[in-house]
């Protein structure tokens, strides 16, 4: 559907609501293309587009919020879809004392469009491919390499939102990434490394010259070597010890430990059945020490290339920069029109839906670690005893977000300031606010880098976000680290 | 929704009229209910209907795909030519793509008309009965009732013609009492077959307020009794990991090494059982899905394929075609682990002591080819002593490998329950184990 057929949708929608049943109600008619391929071994495993429309409704009678999502876009779709979701609202009432706050942003105009060079879309599928297969056959032909994967993942997100109070926001939104990842095997060992990260590589709201600028072709050798090189690495040893890791590992160790437990949703227990809660309360704003004094972390919609970037949010609430921890004190959360009033603030904008067909939950947008003032080579070189880690491989922590476990693809010891030996299965665990107050080293901006986590899982049933995080390697005391083989 | 006969008829006509060889059509509809609730109250509750059109086509024995959910003949058209030249431009293929012939029916044997239809004030009644019992009164109460209305309908040009028109009842029920919960769940295809009583007094009874034991270590080397909540994540995870074809191919899964040899005990026996949970008729090729053993007696016997990995490793395809949206491959979605004959109280009266796990949390892979994961337990671990169960313990963080915690097996239960696996659904006991590796506590 056209750019102005999507408007003229809208427009139609939003005309249909029986304003006297409903107090409040936005629109967002939502066109997502979707492109991914996998090449495996150099052959296309995966060549698939999907483009999907519809629009999603969400209506406001009395107290209670009531949605629905419909892929039927002709008149008789729209008018049953408006129908549901004014009695999927009543129904919300069936309960005693349902019903949320409600401030609704001021109205808006804006247009915005993901800024980029080249649109991923019109690159032709056979530069693409070629670009997959050459990472592969670039990782080399060593018997003990069983799995050579390249990939890319390309989306266009055109949003057209309008709300009763006037709000008419429309927003052209493109994610692109591409990854590689190499799996070595032998003797009953195995491993893996990927680049630039793992479980498909890293992603920005760009055009396709961010997927050529990985030069995935010129990382291909270091990544199958490394896969190679851990086959005889031993496995970590186990102790306590310093850790300085990598920004990739730190992206997921904030989008774990401080996005996820920072959202107010699940600071009030909506998330309780599923995704869980968080040990933050709302009466520690403004005075939980989180965080050692080097640690600033801010939500940052506003920031350029970040998947969580976007000009206003789903309720339309414009981007902003929140401050989260400030020198180590919780300072802020992540929250909408619905939750923020709650603890007397404002929505700080990270309402998202994934797509048309969900309600919009309150998600990460970009939660960036603001760099400190270290040289990566002085961090290590002032560390006496401790493991350099990298590249997640496994991810886990408690319902609460408070203890966690993760393991990386790969560690290298580090003995009087220097890097040594290559190690194994690595994992390292902690507890939230005990692990960012042993943070004592945040390296500068020049080592400060975006990292694009695509596959952020909440709600029932699922919705997946795309969601940012950047960072630069950070040095953390006595942590526990050992390895994921026993 | 369209009715199913129109919808069948309705993807024949697109592929007649098109007049393309070589190309498959697979349309999606699908209507969902849901109805959440938290703190004692709905907070969230939506209707969606969905409908996706996929065209596949294959050209010279390589695969383009396209998915719209624009259904005029322009928008369809476009679709077939995007996907074939997108399969154009692909390389020759080493292992040849065919379509299905095999597939022909209507399968509705998980259809109930009153689930599928279900209206929101419908599921909010349920909820309110629920809120409303006497036995969860001091909890908060939490959770989502989930129905479906699905079809699902494949043709294409080799003649395959299936629909499966199915509903679907998810529920989700977790009790808070301060620092402490308790979950239960259940799913099925019939609202009426929902066990709600049995469902809150589980959640009521789990929520004792009893005095927590920090343990002065990790505890070790306890039997472990592992309700169907945590058993049903154990085996979902070994279903993802190990049995899924393309894991077999890529060399990430024990079995490339260990098919046909002793795995586990042999009291374990595991399956993918189409006509468990919520049956399943056909793939999203078309074609029938099978039974398939997968552990037999602790040996491995087998794994699940579609069509193109069942061709590169030589066998006939089970029936386990995923999603055209699925990056995963061909991966079980109706496990069954076999019961045994013990009942939960001979199960835990014959623990003098030892560690009671009801649910898993955000289970990770920590190394596939040992079937190592870790996750922390959750609403729920208790001491057994003396054949009871007694104090709380904090939730303990565990890594373990699969097959060891499936190889110490001392017991399985009597009475299989549905549970949430990784690629779909499993029926599985209750199950206790000799060994498995807690690693810390929650303790703050």
């Amino acid at each position: 559907m056209s750019y102005s057929g999507l408007k003229d949708l809208s427009e139609f929608v939003i005309s249909r609501i029986p304003t006297r049943d409903v107090n409040y109600a936005d629109v967002r008619v939502c066109h997502r293309t979707h492109e991914h391929i996998v090449v495996r071994n150099g052959i296309p495993q995966r060549v698939w587009t999907s483009e999907s429309c519809g629009v999603g409704i969400r209506v406001r009678v009395a107290d209670w919020w009531g949605f629905s999502g419909t892929s039927n876009l002709t008149s008789i779709g729209v008018e049953s879809a408006i129908r549901n979701a004014i009695a999927t609202a009543g129904s919300v009432g069936y309960i005693p004392g349902a019903g949320e706050p409600f401030v609704p942003p001021p109205p808006t105009t804006a247009e915005y469009a993901t800024p980029m060079v080249r649109d991923p879309f019109s690159v032709p599928l056979s530069e693409k491919l070629t670009l997959l297969e050459t990472a592969c056959a670039q990782m080399g032909k060593d018997p003990r390499l069983n799995l050579r994967e390249a990939s890319l993942e390309i989306w266009k997100d055109i949003i057209v939102f309008c709300s009763t109070t006037g709000s008419r926001i429309s927003q052209t939104i493109v994610h692109c990434g591409a990854g590689i990842v190499a799996w070595a095997s032998d003797k009953g060992i195995i491993q893996c490394r990927s680049y630039p990260a793992s479980f498909g590589g890293n992603y920005r709201a760009a055009g396709y010259e961010f997927i050529e600028a990985l030069d995935l072709p010129g990382n291909a050798p270091r990544v199958a070597a490394e896969a190679i090189e851990l086959l005889t690495a031993p496995p970590c040893p186990a102790r306590t010890t310093t850790v300085i890791l990598e920004s990739s590992q730190l992206a997921l160790q904030i989008h774990e430990s401080v996005g996820h437990p920072l959202e107010l949703d699940r600071i009030f227990g909506f998330e309780a059945s599923f995704a869980g809660t968080s040990f933050v309360t709302p009466d520690m704003l403004g005075r939980f020490v989180y965080a050692s004094p080097l640690v600033n972390i801010m939500a940052d919609a506003t920031v350029p290339g970040g998947l969580g970037t976007f000009s206003h949010d789903d309720e339309g609430v414009a981007a902003q920069c929140e401050p989260l921890i400030t020198e180590g004190v919780l300072t802020g959360v992540l929250s909408s029109c619905s939750t923020a009033p709650k603890v007397g603030r404002a929505s700080s904008g990270a309402m998202r839906a994934d797509g048309w067909q969900h309600f919009p939950l309150v998600r990460m947008t970009n939660i960036n670690l603001q760099p400190g003032q270290s040289e990566l080579d002085e961090l290590i070189a002032e560390t006496k005893d401790g493991i350099w880690l990298e590249t997640n491989r496994s991810w886990s922590i408690d319902d609460r977000r408070m203890r966690f476990q993760f393991g990386t693809e790969i560690g290298r010891e580090i003995h009087n300031g220097k890097l040594g030996r290559l190690v194994r299965n690595p994992i390292y665990r902690g507890i939230t606010p005990l692990f960012w107050k042993s943070c004592d080293g945040i390296c500068n901006s020049s080592q400060w880098k975006l990292w694009g986590v695509p596959n952020c899982g909440k709600g029932e049933p699922m919705q997946v976000a795309r969601v940012g995080h950047g960072c630069a390697p950070a040095r953390f005391r006595n942590v526990e680290v050992g390895s994921a083989s026993g | 929704m369209m009715e199913n006969t129109d919808t069948l008829n309705w993807l024949k006509s697109i592929r007649d009229s098109l007049r393309a060889s070589q190309c498959e059509f697979v349309f999606e509809q699908q209507r969902i209910g849901l109805t959440r609730f938290a703190s004692n109250r709905i907070h969230q509750v939506s209707e969606t209907e969905h409908r996706i059109l996929t065209v596949r086509k294959v050209v010279e024995g390589k695969l383009g795909t396209y998915s719209t959910t624009r259904f005029d003949q322009d928008s369809i058209s476009h679709a077939l030519r995007h996907a074939t030249s997108l399969a154009s431009l692909l390389p020759k293929a080493e292992t040849p793509v065919e379509l299905a012939e095999e597939g022909h029916g209507i399968f509705t044997k998980a259809l109930d008309w009153k689930t599928a239809h279900l209206q929101p004030f419908e599921r909010a009644h349920i909820v309110s009965s629920v809120l409303s019992r006497r036995s969860c009164s001091d909890d908060e109460l939490s959770g989502a009732l989930i129905t479906s209305h699905e079809i699902t309908s494949v043709v294409n040009t080799e003649g395959t013609e299936t629909l499966e028109e199915r509903s679907t009842v998810t529920f989700n029920l977790v009790a808070q009492r301060g620092k402490w919960s308790a979950r239960s769940y259940w799913a099925g295809w019939r609202i009426d077959d929902l066990p709600l009583d049995q469902l809150c007094k589980e959640v009521s009874l789990a929520n004792r307020e009893e005095e927590i034991v920090q343990p002065s270590e990790v505890p070790g080397d306890l039997p472990v009794l592992l309700d169907y909540l945590a058993v049903g994540q154990l085996v979902g995870f070994l279903g993802y990991i190990a049995f899924g074809a393309k894991a077999f191919l890529d060399g990430t899964s024990f079995l490339r090494q260990s098919l046909g040899q002793k795995v586990c005990s042999d009291q374990i026996s595991l399956y993918e059982d189409p006509e468990s949970v919520i049956p399943v008729g056909f793939d999203y090729e078309g074609v029938p899905r099978k039974h398939v053993t997968l552990i037999d007696n602790g040996i491995a016997r087998g794994l699940v394929t579609d069509k193109m990995t069942a061709k590169q490793l030589e066998l006939a395809t089970t029936g386990n075609a995923p999603s055209p949206e699925s990056v995963e491959g061909p991966q079980p979605e109706r496990l069954v682990l076999k019961p045994g004959d013990s009942t939960f109280p001979s199960m835990l009266s014959r623990i003098e002591k030892g560690i009671y796990v009801r649910d898993l949390h955000y289970v990770n892979v920590a190394e596939p080819l040992s079937t190592t994961i870790t996750g922390m337990t959750r609403h729920g671990t208790f001491l057994i002593r003396q054949g009871e169960l007694t104090n709380r313990l904090p939730d303990l963080r565990f890594q373990v490998r699969i097959l060891d915690v499936l190889d110490s097996v001392l017991a399985l239960g009597s009475s299989p329950r549905p549970a949430e696996g990784v690629t779909g659904f499993c029926l599985v006991p209750p199950l206790l184990c000799e060994r498995f590796q807690f690693t810390g506590a929650t303790s703050e």
